[in-house]
């Protein structure tokens, strides 16, 4: 009998359907964005453990293949707009597409599944059920 | 069809002596390795030690807050059960 894949794997099977040559480091950028709407590239960095340089270019491949200064593999999921406290600075939003999977994804992490089953023999005890 | 052939070799050697020793060695490698490729070559160089922290992973500088930042806990197994 089919299985369910796990939230973590459904969520990361969404992601790659929607963009095939898409990355880890492409996806936690994604998934930390869409937790914090409006954070700049250096607070992308600082979440992503990483240099401004880095996150820079990761936003950048997020971002829609007609945006100013995207890179491959431009998912469309990301937009950066000019920070209404700073003019000089850009901060990062979730596109209507970005956001559909956002929603998709939040749909597969409240759906709750498991990698373990209570069925699977080497399954912890604690989840194991009483037969 | 272009191919290129690269062997790679790292070698801590322990002084100027022991390098020109592993030099000598890599060149009689390379002289059986011109009997079938006449055209190989050999580049010999010295490799600069890693330093402890590698420019490449160094934390970001804080820039300008936007406020849109959550602070964010560490996941604890002990504190989840």
């Amino acid at each position: 009998m089919p299985r369910r894949r796990d939230s973590v794997l459904e969520a990361l099977e969404i992601l790659r359907q929607a963009e095939p040559a898409i990355s880890l480091t492409h996806t936690l950028a994604f998934l930390y964005i869409c937790e914090n709407e409006g954070l700049n590239v250096s607070e992308l960095a600082e979440v992503c453990r990483t240099t401004i340089a880095t996150a820079s270019r990761t936003a950048r491949a997020l971002t829609a293949p007609n945006s100013p200064d995207s890179l491959k593999p431009a998912a469309g999921w990301v937009e950066s707009r000019t920070n209404p406290t700073d003019s000089k600075g850009r901060v990062l939003y979730l596109t209507p597409t970005g956001r559909n999977l956002r929603d998709r994804i939040d749909i597969v992490i409240r759906a709750s599944q498991p990698i373990v089953q209570p069925d699977d023999p080497g399954a912890p005890v604690r989840l194991r059920r009483a037969s | 069809m272009r191919l290129r052939a690269h062997i790679t070799i790292d070698i801590d050697a322990a002084d100027f002596v022991s390098a020109a020793e592993h030099q000598r060695r890599v060149e009689s490698i390379l002289a059986m390795v011109k009997q079938d490729y006449s055209q190989a070559n050999l580049e010999l160089r010295e490799r600069r030690e890693r330093t402890d922290a590698p420019s490449g992973v160094r934390p970001a500088k804080p820039g300008r807050p936007t406020g849109a930042l959550n602070h964010y806990e560490e996941f604890s197994l002990a504190a989840s059960s």
